[in-house]
């Protein structure tokens, strides 16, 4: 079996064994649904790579409109100013509101640019077989996929205000159209991660 | 040839690391420890004390919770004598008449529709398994359908997206918090005890071991 000589020494994949992702039951590479719970399986995720790339490119073209559009606009006594999400960081900041500010720049500004980054690199270094910093690169994709999520703050927090803040022409806060395009990418980047397959990173793993 | 009642015991002793694909192998687990990766720190697996009970004691108080943070005012807003006060459901159907009905229906599905789901998921798979013995029917599709929805469920975020609104507008009106929102502090809480307590393995191991 001299395909199996492509994965890692101790890896399950070259003692003819797979793992489900989905139940966590090890069993024979040979199998295409799982012996347990039937999701299929396979050694390694399908064209994880590729997909992985498609996603993060949607969120890139994404990632454009969520910053040059409005996210939200208010009216106030008859006045209507709008914000994009890094226009309402720098008023926020400029009204003293340092911890807001700074909240809303880590989970819409920070976090997205950081993952698209990381899951960037992570595809580049396995496309490169890489066999570099395995244990940091697995860690930062650990930490990519659990922070993911936590950049909808900014997309909760226009729903809360459009809801609460409807007194007419007294004050009144309606959302943008970069909302739902911030919600796309997010959306992208989180199936970006799911897609990228960590295993790939220890396939080119030579020591013992 | 009978089974022997060790050998899924013994077959789960053995198991490929998620992240590395390190074929690991490790002694039967007590309550309350978990296996790492020995190569990536990954945490295979995890055993919790009382597990089921726990997990159906959280699941059912969190739907309960759920269910009257759906029915309560959540939240109110008056400035200048006007005063107004919404549901969770008007929020999102404001949210609707803006134009933004794609954006409304996102929010619902990761901030109710997935987490009531997944809840009554558990309810039905744990429940059947406990006090039916035995695996209730669909239930494996069940299982897995739930466990696919998990990562989806945006309760936790939600809610720090509220504090941060409340924060952002509290010097401009005076809000007061309904019945709703403390609930929906509750049942972010028991949602997050849920999927703690849920390690994937176990659940379908012991569902596997429902069937001999
Ligand atoms: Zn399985
Ligand atoms: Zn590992």
């Amino acid at each position: 079996m001299s395909i199996r000589q492509s994965y890692s020494h101790g890896s399950a994949a070259r003692s003819g064994l797979l793992l489900c992702h989905h139940c966590g039951k090890t069993q024979s590479i040979s199998e295409v649904a799982c012996v347990r719970c039937g999701t299929p399986v396979h050694v390694r995720n399908a064209n994880s790579i590729q997909r992985a790339w498609a996603y993060l490119i949607t969120a890139m073209v994404l990632y454009i409109p969520a910053n040059m559009l409005p996210i939200m606009s208010t009216t106030f006594l008859g006045k209507t100013s709008s914000n994009t999400i890094l226009s309402g960081v720098v008023t926020l900041w400029e009204h003293g509101s340092y911890p807001i500010a700074m909240v809303i720049f880590i989970a819409s500004v920070l976090i997205p640019i950081g993952k698209l980054f990381v899951l960037s690199w992570l595809c580049f270094m396995v496309q490169h077989r890489s066999p570099l910093l395995m244990r940091e690169r697995t860690l930062l994709y650990r930490i990519t996929e659990f922070i993911g999520r936590w950049s909808m703050i900014d997309v909760f927090v226009v729903a809360i205000l459009v809801s609460l803040v409807h007194l007419g022409n007294l004050m009144t806060i309606y959302p943008g159209p970069a909302a739902l395009s911030f919600a796309g990418m997010v959306i992208a980047t989180m199936l970006a991660a799911t897609s990228f397959d960590p295993r790939l990173i220890w396939d080119n793993y030579d020591g013992e | 040839m009978q089974p022997k009642p060790f050998e899924n015991q013994l077959a789960e002793q053995e198991m490929a690391c998620h992240e590395c694909d390190l074929l690991v192998s490790f002694p039967e687990l007590e309550p309350g420890s978990a296996a790492v990766c020995p190569r990536c720190d990954y945490v295979l697996t995890k055993r919790h004390q009382n597990a089921m009970e726990r997990l159906l004691a959280f699941s059912v108080s969190g739907l309960v919770f759920l269910l009257m943070s759906a029915l309560y005012p959540f939240l109110s807003f008056s400035a200048n004598g006007q005063e107004r006060v919404v549901t969770l459901l008007q929020s999102l159907d404001v949210l609707a008449d803006e134009q933004q009905v794609l954006l409304a229906l996102l929010i619902m599905v990761v901030i109710l529709i997935i987490p009531a789901a997944f809840l009554m998921g558990v309810v039905y798979v744990i429940g059947g398994l406990k006090y039916g013995a035995v695996l209730p029917p669909y239930g494996r599709r069940v299982l897995r359908f739930i466990l696919a929805l998990a990562p989806w469920s945006m309760v936790e975020i939600f809610l720090i997206g509220t504090m941060v609104s409340l924060v952002k507008i509290a010097s401009l009106a005076t809000i007061s918090l309904g019945m709703s929102f403390w609930s929906y502090i509750a049942f972010t809480v028991l949602m997050t005890l849920v999927l703690l307590h849920l390690d994937k393995v176990q659940v379908w191991s012991w569902v596997e071991n429902s069937e001999y």
